[in-house]
């Protein structure tokens, strides 16, 4: 988080260390309801930490919780250590980009990047200069004069940022704050926001629905679905170690083969209901032989082959049919039937490549490491 | 050949048509307040040639300047007053439960809609010498002497708040309603404590909303009659009793002119800028018809929103606790007001039903309100339907002359009508007094239709039209279903507005013809009988009705 480039800085990123936040047992409930449940999450100083899950799993309680904007029904929420349970929201020193990013419509750009500011009594020229160097780093110098229902979302995405990060916050805050943008727009943010998060260096906390979007920008991700947390870890050991079918299907596709445990132990084998042995790389603690269980495979895994596979005992083969396939640009995704599930199959657009028609019979292939039993 | 004819005739017909619609709404308007609003101002310049000394003696004579003076003070105080209070009542009607804030909606719109003399009334007799306050005060030995809250400043004060805080309440409790919660949470966390989210957020926010309200208690305010009439004292004249009382006492009617003029360009001067700012769409939205959008918004429940609420109640309470305070009252026993009564009776009601001169009034007011609300519905729908199909400058100005009435205060309006009919001989006929209430209530029939005509797909009218129905049968079964909730909405209106003035009935009725609300003006003034206290109760239940029922028209309109 040191790296600086030289127009780093604008944005004097040695005062944004960002602080940890740890949240210890947090629950919220509304009128009964549990909109979080139990939440253990320990955010180390400095890095982008990325709250996952599909609508109403929790994450914007989380971070409503976080800023102060409501208060836990259980447990604390605590900031370098200090539990902030007594401090108001405005006292927390905490920059939030809102979903909508809540711009102040009466106020032109510069007012709402200075309101903050205003707020902590700054001098006059401070401000301005402050003001200055927010706008220049989210790219809107100029812009000061405008109203928010001027500019596009994408900037007034970047004035809700500019507005955040003056205030050198201790943690930034930000809600699905790409949601509403298109692809492109949304594509090219995400580079500026990693970009920008290694400028300045401070404590992120990101809730999406978009697992493609937690892959790209986080150093951390937490998945949580009907407020509890599924797993917290990097992005490449959710994708590739999920603890649990809910994480394996949501992080990418993940093909899932139900059956039972043939054999726990160090080489984990699941059986299908047609008898077929399958073996993989890891299984989730706990499930014993006879447990119903189901192997997950990832598409990219599986390779498709017209011959019979050289026999290897940790390749695991299964004959099976082409049932259809679907052109995504760099890659094609090919359903097959075997075993009588669907598996999902990604073979990349190469020259010379010819894709199988719908019929073909063929032969599905995996590295048992490649794949995982998980607990049905 | 004469297949081209033929549209083009038809289409000449169409052309004109909107304007006959509107036509007799606006000859009506012409004759019976313009030109007499004319005659005023001729009257006010010519006493024996031209001169202007009555403008002169408004500004030079004492008595005329503090009557102005006081106008605008007890105009100002008012709307300043009506814009505090609102804020937590409105904000209390926005953030709390779905239930708790229909509550609220009625608490500020039954006084809404209940005569401003019956309210009157009500306050008169919680707040006099002997009443139910100072009852109460002298009673827990908080003070030593009854306190003098009314006949004064505070009388005036009270009474005028009550009556035009609605005004602000509605499109702020809007205005709050649409208001995104997240923008006050953003400058919280930007590091903004309460007082600054509340002066540079939600302020300015919800600040068109209250300029808009405010202008409109304030443009009500300079014309008021009853209220400073009965709850003021002689340090509280205001321009409405100068007219009144040049024209009925002193029978100086070049300064009544003046002083209605000077009042008339004043109220349209500020109407003028209401409309270059808001639009008349904001007039209607204000009548209590419309219904804000937007979830309720909410917050951290800290010690700062306790306050709000409770403020926000204190201010509930001082809308409905007159309304409420006259059931009990009325079913007294005793010949003298007290709270609660000694015994319960049915007395006074019965006292009411029993006495030729009230019965007579109540025949009178009802005659009078089944001809205006007849003729305000007809002519009303007729000008809406053509206001509807004209477009852009004519039909802006058409719409500000048609609800005139609305905006002009009623003692102008009672003045010009009383200088209309005099030679007429309609003065002291409930015909004159129900062609008054007509020009009143045109205005209401006039907003409701246009906002069920809004709703009207026009398209409707053309698949009609090229099904091969004719104009008629268009109207009867296409467009009266989609618009009766609105035509009947308005009619309850009118009634209202007919039923409970007292103005236009003091100018233009006698002895045998007076209505209701004019015999009890009559009552008030000198000393409140219980059998006046009846009646409010029995006009509270009516205005509840007609709440009611106006309620029950507009679910079945947005069905």
């Amino acid at each position: 988080m040191t790296a600086q480039t030289p127009d780093a800085t604008l944005a004097e990123p040695q005062s944004l260390a960002g602080k940890s936040v740890s949240l210890e047992r947090l629950s919220k409930r509304y009128a009964g309801i549990r909109a979080l449940d139990s939440l253990d999450l320990a955010l180390p100083a400095g890095a982008f930490c990325t709250l996952l899950g599909p609508s109403g799993s929790g994450k914007t309680t989380v971070l409503k919780l976080v800023a102060g904007f409501e208060t836990p029904s259980e447990g604390a929420v605590r900031i370098d250590g200090r539990d902030v349970a007594a401090v108001p929201a405005s006292a927390r020193n905490i920059g939030m980009v809102f979903q909508n990013y809540a711009l102040f419509p009466h106020m032109s750009v510069a007012q709402n990047v200075a309101f903050g500011l205003e707020m902590r009594r700054l001098g006059r020229a401070e401000v301005a200069r402050r003001v200055r160097d927010g706008l220049a780093l989210v790219d809107l110098a100029g812009y000061d004069d405008r109203l928010p229902r001027q500019l596009s979302g994408g900037q007034q995405q970047r004035v809700a940022l500019a507005r955040a990060l003056v205030i050198r916050p201790d943690i930034l805050l930000m809600d699905e704050p790409l949601g509403a943008l298109d692809k492109g727009l949304r594509q090219s943010l995400q580079v500026e926001l990693k970009r920008l998060h290694a400028r300045v260096g401070v404590t992120v906390l990101f809730v999406t629905h978009d697992q493609e979007e937690a892959l790209h920008l986080s150093d951390l991700v937490a998945v949580l679905n009907h407020g509890r947390l599924q797993q917290v870890g990097p992005p490449e050991a959710l994708y590739n170690r999920p603890e649990n079918t809910f994480v394996a299907g949501f992080l990418g596709d993940c093909t899932l083969l139900p059956g039972t445990v043939a054999c726990a132990g160090d080489r984990p084998v699941l059986r299908l209901a047609d008898g077929t042995l399958l073996a993989a790389g890891r299984i989730a603690p706990g499930l014993t032989a006879g447990a119903d269980a189901v192997l997950g495979v990832r598409p990219e895994s599986v390779a498709v082959s017209p011959h019979v596979p050289a026999a290897a005992d940790t390749v695991n083969r299964l004959p099976a049919q082409v049932d259809t396939a679907i052109f995504s640009g760099n890659s094609y995704r090919i359903l097959l039937h075997a075993a009588g599930q669907t598996v999902s199959a990604t073979l990349p657009n190469t020259r010379n490549r010819t894709v199988p028609p719908p019929g073909t019979p063929v032969h599905l292939t995996f590295t048992h490491t490649d794949a995982f039993i998980l607990a049905a | 050949m004469a297949s081209t004819v033929a549209p083009s005739a038809g289409l000449r017909l169409a052309a004109w048509a909107p304007l006959l619609a509107v036509a007799p709404t606006v000859v009506l308007l012409v004759v019976f307040f313009a030109w007499p609003v004319g005659g005023l101002l001729v009257n006010s310049l010519f006493d024996g040639g031209f001169n202007t000394a009555a403008y002169i003696r408004l500004v030079e004579a004492p008595v005329y300047r503090v009557a102005l003076g006081n106008t605008l003070m007890i105009a100002g105080l008012v709307t300043a007053l009506s814009i505090v209070m609102a804020y937590p009542l409105a904000y209390l009607m926005a953030s709390t439960s779905r239930t708790m804030a229909q509550l609220l909606l009625f608490v500020v719109l039954l006084p809404f809609w209940t005569s401003a003399l019956v309210r009157t009334t009500a306050w008169i007799v919680l707040l006099q010498r002997n009443g139910v306050v100072n009852d109460l005060l002298l009673g827990t030995g908080l003070v030593d002497q009854p306190v003098a809250f009314v006949y004064n400043l505070s009388g005036v004060l009270i009474g005028m708040t009550h009556v035009l805080m609605p005004f602000v309440v509605l499109p702020l409790y809007a205005a709050f309603r649409g208001f995104d919660r997240t923008l006050a949470q953003a400058a919280e966390g930007l590091g903004a404590r309460p007082p600054s989210v509340f002066l540079r957020i939600v302020a300015p926010l919800t600040a068109p909303g209250v300029v808009a309200g405010g202008l409109i208690v304030f443009m009500n305010a300079i014309g008021y009659y009853i209220t400073p009439a009965l709850m003021g004292g002689p340090g509280q004249l205001m321009i409405a009793q100068l007219i009144s009382y040049n024209i009925q006492e002193n029978l100086d009617w070049a300064m009544a002119a003046a002083l209605a003029i000077v009042l008339l360009a004043t109220t349209l001067a500020l109407f003028w800028v209401f409309q270059r700012f808001f639009g008349v769409d904001r007039l209607f939205g204000s009548s209590g018809l419309g219904s804000g959008g937007g979830g309720p918004i909410g917050g951290r429940h800290g010690g700062g929103r306790w306050a709000l609420v409770v403020a926000g109640l204190a201010v509930g309470v001082f809308l409905i606790a007159p309304i409420l305070v006259v059931f009990p009252m009325s079913l007294g026993k005793s010949p003298f007001l007290a709270f609660p009564p000694d015994e319960y009776s049915f007395r006074w009601f019965i006292n009411f039903f029993e006495t030729r001169k009230w019965l007579r009034a109540l025949g009178n007011s009802l005659e009078v309100a089944v001809m205006a609300v007849t003729a305000a519905t007809v002519l009303g729908t007729l000008a809406a339907i053509g206001l509807s199909r004209l477009g852009g400058r004519l039909r802006s100005v058409l719409e500000s002359v048609v609800i005139l009435p609305l905006i002009v205060p009623v003692i102008v309006l009672a003045v010009a009508l009383y200088y209309a009919f005099a030679p007429l001989g309609l003065i002291g006929t409930t015909y004159g007094l129900a062609l008054g209430h007509t020009l009143l209530a045109l205005p209401f029939v006039v907003i409701t239709v246009r906002a069920a005509l809004k709703g009207f797909d026009p398209n409707l009218e053309l698949a009609a039209r090229g099904l091969g129905a004719a104009w008629p049968t268009i109207f009867r079964r296409i467009m009266l279903p989609a618009i009766w909730p609105g035509m009947a909405a308005g009619a309850v209106f009118a009634f209202i507005v007919s039923f409970d003035d007292v103005v236009v009935a003091l100018f233009i009725t006698n002895i045998r013809s007076r209505t209701l609300p004019k015999l009890m003006f009559e009552g008030i003034a000198h000393q409140i009988d219980p059998t006046i206290v009846a009646i409010a109760a029995l006009l509270i239940l009516v205005s509840l009705l007609v709440l009611l029922l106006n309620l029950v028209l507009t679910r079945s309109g947005r069905r």
